[in-house]
């Protein structure tokens, strides 16, 4: 087959697990024989890119920089945002011209600093003119090239892939990575709608659908009433490496429990503190390090200090990679707090540390670890309970991890590719399809 | 007559370095020496070495009729004696000089008083040392940190053989009798009070270079004006306020030297007003009536309460970590690291932590070296972390 790939985030530009998806199944499709043709923005894609046996790069919308003010602005899409109490990631809250920060030297930076500058890029204020060029250009810049069959990652390449679909006469399928829903809620006002119109109306339109996972096939399905026949699922997977012994030798300082993420609502920090304060009445030496910036980081900061737990909580802010990484070879329990998590890669990661992941039921990763302890997300006693029953006693939280990995051994992209291939096909085979419900 | 009453504070705190969730346990030091030098060899240059020089030759020039009195924290003191020795040494020379009194406080400018007075006792040991040792002096006023002050932190001066104490004249304590008046402490035997004139000391302290005042531009002759029309029988009037008003705060180009120089001058020459010193006041004036404290009275903020330090849940979170490490510290046998904890009971650290608005936000972010009151703390939690187990504490 011949892909016509549509991302928004590859490395090395990348914001979130967008990224590293794309990257996976892309690579993936390349290894199993296809050949793809992958279209990136201008601004993420790298003068010279690695070349990839299998994959043509076609950078999109060539001058996707920052424009000081664009009235029509939608913000924050991925709650990439200001925190009043924190260094203003911009102008500060509620400064007009973005001031952007000058580029670090190479090899100074931290990853993490490095991480916030891509997501400002991919993610910065003049976000949907940015969307527009770089659907108006799919068009034109994709003249000398053929394809079957069109693979679009998330709302931002919605519109491109619907346009081509039009132009081109090619069959599309939309891949959902995550929703609005997932990150403002239902009930979520202004600005965003735009942002589930442009999902609904694309997700009806498009021949196939790939969900995630079935947390977010049954989301789309229940909000956007889709057809469960229509919508295949596909689960990410880790990224390669090594497995980290799993044993924890008693830690001085305290049995570590790790939340990773951006705080936001979504990720249901404040589930997990005061999940804390139960775990610290009966684990009093444990301690909760929680890596991330976002827009409840002063919320969360202050509820740690009144909850009488802010010598046992620590916000590290946001770490590089091998800091976290660290983290999760240290850490005895990790822990996903999501409200709304579409999938969840950290969990993954974290296993491979040696962490025990305690999982939120309203997350897809939880589908493929049906090992992990679960609870409800609101739940801040069960949320306590797991994790005391990990830190309580470290047979039965090795028994997880060991069953988790087994269970994680299952998951590779190659796997994942396979069942996207099929999505692929049964596009191509309802193709002409004009409206479905 | 009446006695102008001043007294300067002298504070500088050791900031906390920038310390990072990864260098919990690095064993790295805990303060930002870099900063802390700079901002002490500043101040220094602007304000310490310039005034003191300037109110020397004002007692020489008015054969020692000018007085006047410091508080110089223990903080203050070790970094001047490191990074900036000549301002010390003019400190010491103010001290000879017979007509300055210098009086004691807690070494570290701690909120020790309140919470922990074990500590109170040892850090006042400590001050005092520090000033036999470096300024030749032996007190016998105090103040405490921020003219923080109720009942139990008089009796404790007390018990150490103090003679007076110095509070804030905050109206929610006096319901409007007058503040220039030697009032006792209720409930600690009519402890010796001596209370600061607000309106008057924040006339030079905050609002001199203010061109939005009213009082705009304010000269000498007016404000020794405003001294001589006060009443006969008030004994004395405290002008207190933070030294460093003068050439920091305020800048030399605002004319605040001269202001002084001027003021000190015609205020001598007045036939209605004279200079003194607290323990002078104390041992010439009798007590006028008992006062009742509902609560810590300071001189920070509009609230005049200790809201500055504990006023949100930050503040105390990070006060009650800082004091629960007292036993450890102090049992620990090792010099070093209660020499370092103790530097963390430094007051500053979690006044930096406030989330107040408006005017007096302004006042803390003025002094504060965190671009935020949450990164302060999360700096000063990772921070005492770190010295948490170095102690091997709970």
């Amino acid at each position: 087959m011949k892909v016509l790939v549509l991302g928004w985030e590859y490395p090395p530009a990348v914001a979130g697990g967008l990224g590293a998806a794309c990257h996976g199944l892309t690579t993936a499709l390349a290894d199993r024989g296809h050949e793809v043709v992958l279209c990136t923005p201008a601004d993420g894609t790298p003068a010279n890119p690695e070349p990839y046996p299998g994959i043509v790069r076609v950078p999109l919308g060539s001058d996707l920089g920052f424009s000081p003010f664009h009235p029509g602005a939608i913000l924050d899409p991925y709650g990439i945002d200001r925190d009043p109490g924190g260094a203003p990631v911009h102008g500060g809250a509620g400064a007009a011209p973005a001031v952007v920060e000058p580029e670090a030297p190479a090899g100074g930076p931290s990853s993490a600093s490095a991480h916030a500058r891509s997501a400002r890029k991919l993610y910065g204020e003049d976000l949907s003119s940015a969307i527009q060029r770089y659907s108006r250009e799919a068009v034109t810049a994709l003249v000398d090239h053929d394809f079957d069959v069109i693979h679009a990652h998330d709302w931002m390449t919605f519109p491109a892939a619907l346009r081509l679909r039009f132009a081109r006469r090619r069959p599309v399928c939309l891949h959902v990575h995550s929703t609005v829903i997932d990150r403002g809620g239902r009930a979520a006002p202004g600005p965003v709608g735009s942002i589930s119109a442009v999902e609904r109306a694309g997700l009806r339109t498009a021949d196939r659908v790939c969900a995630v996972s079935g947390f977010t096939r049954d989301l789309l399905v229940r909000e956007y009433r889709l057809d469960p026949g229509r919508v295949s699922v596909v689960h990410n997977a880790p990224p390669a490496g090594p497995m980290s012994p799993p044993d924890r030798p008693r830690d001085p300082a305290g049995p570590m429990v790790l939340f990773v993420g951006r705080l936001t609502r979504q990720k249901g920090v404040g589930f997990l503190v005061r999940a804390a304060a139960r775990v610290l009445e009966s684990c009093p030496d444990a301690r909760f390090v929680v890596m991330g910036d976002g827009e409840d980081r002063t919320r969360m900061i202050e509820m740690a200090a009144a909850l009488g737990i802010g010598r046992r909580v620590f916000f590290a802010g946001g770490v590089s990679s091998e800091l976290r990484d660290r983290a999760y070879r240290e850490a005895s329990v990790f822990v996903l707090s999501s409200v709304s998590e579409p999938f969840g890669l950290t969990p993954l990661e974290a296993l491979r540390g040696g962490a025990a992941p305690v999982l939120t039921d309203a997350c897809g990763v939880r589908e493929v670890l049906p090992s992990a302890p679960v609870s409800p997300p609101w739940d801040a006693a069960g949320l306590a309970a797991q994790i005391v029953g990990l830190l309580s006693d470290e047979e039965q939280r090795l028994g997880v991890v060991a069953r988790c990995r087994t269970e994680l051994q299952r998951l590779t992209w190659a796997e994942s590719a396979r069942t996207l291939e099929a999505a692929l096909e049964q596009a191509r085979s309802t193709s002409g399809r004009r409206i479905s419900g | 007559m009446t006695s102008i009453v001043y007294y300067f504070q002298v504070h500088q705190p050791y900031r906390v370095k920038p310390f990072p969730y990864d260098e919990i346990g690095s064993g790295t030091g805990h303060w930002d020496d870099w900063l802390n030098e700079d901002v002490a060899k500043r101040v220094a240059e602007k304000c310490y070495l310039p005034m003191n020089r300037q109110l020397l030759r004002a007692v020489e020039r008015s054969n020692g009729a000018f007085r006047c009195s410091f508080s110089v924290s223990g903080t203050a003191i070790r970094q001047l004696a490191a990074w900036a020795p000549d301002a010390l040494k003019s400190f010491r020379d103010l001290a000879e000089s017979g007509s300055v009194e210098f009086l004691c406080e807690t070494s570290r400018h701690s909120l020790a008083a309140l919470a922990d007075p074990e500590e109170f006792r040892a850090q006042v040991a400590e001050q005092r040392a520090l000033l036999k040792e470096h300024l030749g002096v032996e007190p016998t006023a105090f103040r405490n940190t921020e003219l923080i002050t109720d009942a139990s932190v008089a009796q404790q001066v007390r018990d150490l053989g103090f003679e007076v104490l110095l509070a804030e004249g905050a109206d929610q304590l006096l319901h409007g009798r007058t503040a220039q008046a030697l009032y006792g402490m209720g409930g600690a035997d009519s402890f010796p009070l001596m209370l600061r004139d607000f309106q008057l000391s924040d006339d030079i302290g905050f609002r001199f270079s203010n061109q939005g005042w009213e009082g705009y531009p304010l000269l000498a002759p007016t404000f020794n004006g405003w001294l001589e029309s006060l009443p006969d029988e008030r004994p004395f009037v405290g002008l207190f306020m933070d030294y460093e008003t003068f050439g920091e705060h305020q800048a030399r180009d605002t004319g605040i030297f001269d202001f002084m120089d001027t003021m000190v001058d015609l205020a001598v020459a007045s036939d209605k007003l004279d200079f003194a010193t607290p323990t002078e006041i104390v041992r010439r004036d009798p007590i006028v009536e008992d006062l009742v404290y509902p609560r810590p009275i300071s001189w920070a903020d509009e609230e005049r309460d200790v809201s500055a330090w504990l006023g949100n849940h930050m503040q105390r979170a990070a006060h009650e970590a800082i004091y629960k490490l007292g036993p450890a510290a102090r049992a620990s046998g090792d010099p070093d690291l209660l020499n370092c904890w103790r530097d963390f009971t430094t007051s500053d650290h979690v006044y930096y932590m406030s989330t107040k608005c408006e005017t007096d936000g302004d006042v803390h972010e003025y002094f504060s070296p965190y671009e935020s009151p949450h990164d302060a703390y999360l700096n000063v939690m990772n921070a005492l972390e770190d010295l948490r187990r170095r102690l091997g504490a709970d």
